[in-house]
């Protein structure tokens, strides 16, 4: 029964039509002029554009549109003619083209055309392209108006010779783009005039500047200093090695200038000893940084004085590469920033949420009192003969962040240890959600003192003994979602580790089973047909399965040889969002030119196992053992979700 | 379990569970702003055809389980962010044109960001390599840009590279 009363009655307005000449129908448009709209609550409102209900944020957002006034008619599709013109989508949503070049003429009879909403465009121009963006702009004046403003959000410019700025500034003299990304490449020189000049007419706008030009300190503090007002993200990169100040000898203690938009500063270049005060001054005037990251080998002594960051949030350096060479000079070489973040005591880092550090206790010991969320503590291999003596205070370390960590990897060189089997203070971090250990040894018996973890990656090249001691029956059912487990590693003495009996690993599938029955996603190395059959009977809430290294078969993978039907079949049953197989040796030879085709179709590269042919399960763990491992990969597996 | 009444520009009224509609950010600042005590109250919306409603509400009804809500998680790593569209939404997505532009224009006025991000790939997919002649076509919108107009844009999408 329709029951109306007028004053309780809340109504949506409708909305007006945007200013769009051909939309704008006046013989047949409809004021609904006895429409109610009581006043609501202060903080929403009702847009007068689209009519919709907003947050004050919202609000404001959309505060400097112009207000139409004119308001849009009933659009019931029942009123039209009914067109023909049928969208033809695949089973994975992408748009079919018809085929025949122009697409049928079409006509929108309501008021408001969809593609003139701005809402509606921008949401549809963020999808796509910039090469389509040449296209779109040339379509009407609303659109053009509407791709000035997404053009920049989604294009960086590449100047890397005079004749590519002249040529910009040439183009972008009278433009009404407004381009903030910029990258200046190496062939360009920063003193140079015509630089100078594009920088006072460009610079303004720039909020992001990726510096490969050649600099020296004066021309580029003027850069920063006068042209840059807005400046928020800014790469330096120097192919020399810089020795010099960045400050000037008599603003150094004291800067007169600084640059409190800046929140990312990310440097690449080589640094002498001296090449430090660079860095130390050059940070000083950024007081706002959420984000320093250094990419190469910077050399440094300590700092005398110390700039102040109140909101940096993140520090990352990136060392992992060469670090048996690093490590040979010492931990504190080729570690500026960390000098700079952490030895000197004048700092302070009251919003440090996400460190990553090479391993050294008082390092770690400076971050206790952050509220770090995250923290990634690398061991390095020369460390390892020092580590135990040591890994109490780092223990203590860690929890000390007990409130505030969700995400703990520890990643050793070298070596193996048993240190969460030791850890027992581990069950006082209760915002622990991620863990990574990598190249640890030992049993995973501490998850039960961390119930609330949700994803736990481990690589551990003695897993399969280490599992003997998993008590199953005397633990609870932990609620972990993801579990990766890598049983080979990238070291050289891993190749030769000799693969577990399959007998073996069904036991530990049968223990990951019932000891984690929320999985979701779980990889897992020498899985075999078996196992394989007992993951698709008794996990069936995975979404994400990775068997790599296995000894299955493709009668493991389907219980049938595999075929595109049978391959859809193991997809759909499982819900998977991904699959790897490297090891199917009952591949036949039309089976391998068939999935090269389809692969290659959907440009995507195949490599088969090129041993293939009908091998028995029993033969396969011996071929592995005498052969090693032979990498058969299917990337961009189909994914199909029903 | 709490009811809205919605009636479509058609004058039919739906009755929904308001768990279904929540998506719907201009239903539901009405109900938290405005409250909704009696399950007998309507709220017009003036500009969803009944067909077009129908389609709304059988989309909020599939996906009202995957709404993000607010956990104790917000600061986990992020996790990769899906693209691609599920099977259901595809068939879902299957219609003629001028429905799709129906179901864009009710998610942007009922301000449905899932709906509406669904329809909007739709479209892209369609406008993506098009020339702007026949985007203007396809879409039925007037060029009202001058020929000085349009040789300035050519001129001006050069020296870019895509970020």
């Amino acid at each position: 029964m329709r029951r109306r009363r007028g004053p309780k009655r809340k109504t949506v307005p409708p909305p007006p039509s945007p200013p769009a000449k051909n939309e704008i129908d006046d013989d047949d448009e409809t004021e609904d002029d006895d429409v109610e709209v009581e006043v609501v609550d202060e903080s929403t409102t009702v847009h007068p554009y689209d009519g919709r209900l907003r947050s004050r944020k919202r609000r404001d957002a959309v505060a400097s549109r112009p207000r139409y006034q004119r308001r849009r008619r009933r659009s019931s599709s029942s009123s039209r003619p009914p067109t023909p013109r049928l969208i033809r989508i695949d089973d994975r949503g992408n748009f079919i083209e018809s085929g025949e070049g122009v697409p049928d003429p079409f006509k929108w009879q309501g008021t408001v055309h969809p593609l003139l909403i701005p809402d509606v465009l921008v949401n549809v121009m963020l999808r796509l392209e910039f090469s389509d963006f040449r296209n779109t702009q040339l379509v009407c004046k609303q659109w053009r108006m509407e791709c000035l403003r997404i053009m920049p959000l989604r294009t960086s410019i590449y100047l890397n010779c005079f004749k590519d700025v002249a040529g910009f500034m040439r183009i972008h003299e009278n433009c009404h783009h407004r381009f903030t990304h910029m990258r200046i490449g190496h062939n360009l020189n920063l003193q140079d005039h015509l630089m100078q000049r594009f920088f006072s007419k460009f610079g303004p706008y720039i909020e992001y500047l990726h510096l490969e030009a050649h600099w020296i300190p004066a021309s580029l503090r003027r850069i920063l200093f006068e042209k840059l007002p807005n400046l928020e993200e800014f790469i330096l990169c120097s192919q020399r090695i810089c020795e010099f100040n960045f400050l000037p000898s008599s603003s150094r203690h004291e800067p007169e200038q600084k640059l409190p938009n800046v929140k990312i500063l990310r440097v690449e270049a080589k640094f002498e000893t001296s090449g430090c005060h660079f860095l130390q001054e050059l940070l000083s005037v950024m007081p706002n940084l959420t984000v320093v990251t250094g990419f190469d080998s910077m050399k440094g002594k300590r700092l005398s004085t110390a700039p102040k960051f109140s909101r940096l949030g993140s520090l990352h350096y990136e060392q992992w590469d060469n670090q048996t060479d690093t490590l040979a000079d010492g931990i504190d070489a080729d570690l500026i920033f960390s000098k700079i973040l952490y030895r000197n005591r004048h700092f302070r880092f009251t919003s440090l949420k996400s460190v990553k550090v090479v391993f050294d206790v008082d390092m770690v010991y400076h971050l206790r009192v952050l509220p770090l969320k995250s923290l990634e503590i690398i061991v390095p291999s020369q460390t390892f003969e020092s580590w135990h003596p040591r890994q109490v205070h780092l223990f203590s370390h860690i929890l000390s962040f007990n409130k505030t960590l969700k995400s703990l990897k520890v990643n050793y060189c070298s070596g193996k240890t048993k240190l969460f089997s030791t850890f027992d203070g581990i069950k006082h971090m209760n915002s622990l959600r991620h863990l990574t250990l990598h190249r640890v040894s030992g049993n995973l018996d501490f998850l039960s003192l961390i119930p609330q973890l949700k994803s736990l990656h481990m690589t551990q090249e003695d897993f399969f003994e280490y599992y003997d001691e998993f008590h199953v029956h005397e633990q609870k059912p932990h609620k972990l979602e993801s579990l990766k487990l890598y049983y080979t590693s990238w070291s050289v003495s891993s190749l030769f580790v000799e693969l577990p009996r399959p007998a073996k690993v069904l036991n530990v599938m049968q223990i990951i089973i019932q000891r984690f029955p929320k999985l979701k996603s779980f990889r897992m190395e020498s899985i075999t047909d078996r196992a394989l059959d007992m993951i698709y009977a008794m996990m069936p809430q995975l979404e994400e399965l990775e068997v790599t290294n296995g000894s299955f078969t493709s009668a493991g993978l389907s219980g049938i040889p595999i075929t595109d039907e049978s391959l859809c079949a193991i997809v759909r049953r499982l819900g998977l969002k991904e699959i790897k197989t490297e090891f199917c040796y009952e591949f036949t030879q039309p089976m391998i030119q068939w999935a090269s085709k389809i692969w290659k179709d959907r440009g995507s590269e195949v490599i088969i196992n090129p041993y293939c042919g009908n091998m028995e399960v029993e033969q396969i763990h011996e071929f592995l053992n005498e052969n090693g491992p032979i990498h058969v990969s299917i990337p961009d597996f189909p994914v199909y979700k029903e | 379990m709490p009811f809205v009444n919605l009636e479509s520009s058609d004058g039919d009224l739906v009755k929904v569970d308001v768990d279904v509609i929540k998506c719907s950010v201009t239903i539901n600042a009405l109900i938290e702003h405005l409250g909704l005590e009696d399950d007998n109250e309507v709220v017009p919306l003036q500009n969803v055809g009944t067909e077009t409603l129908h389609k709304v509400l059988a989309w909020a009804k599939h996906h009202k389980d995957d709404l993000p809500s607010v956990d104790d998680d917000e600061d986990d790593p992020p996790r990769e962010r899906r693209t691609d569209i599920t099977t259901w939404d595809a068939n879902f997505i299957k219609m003629e044109q001028i429905q799709l532009f129906d179901l864009i224009l009710a998610a942007n006025y009922l301000d449905i960001s899932g709906l509406l991000d669904l329809g909007c790939k739709i479209v892209a997919d369609m406008i993506k390599g098009k020339t702007a002649d026949e985007i203007r076509t396809m879409f039925n919108i007037v060029n009202d840009l001058t020929p000085q107009e349009q040789e300035q844009i050519r001129k001006e999408n050069e020296w870019c590279e895509e970020k």
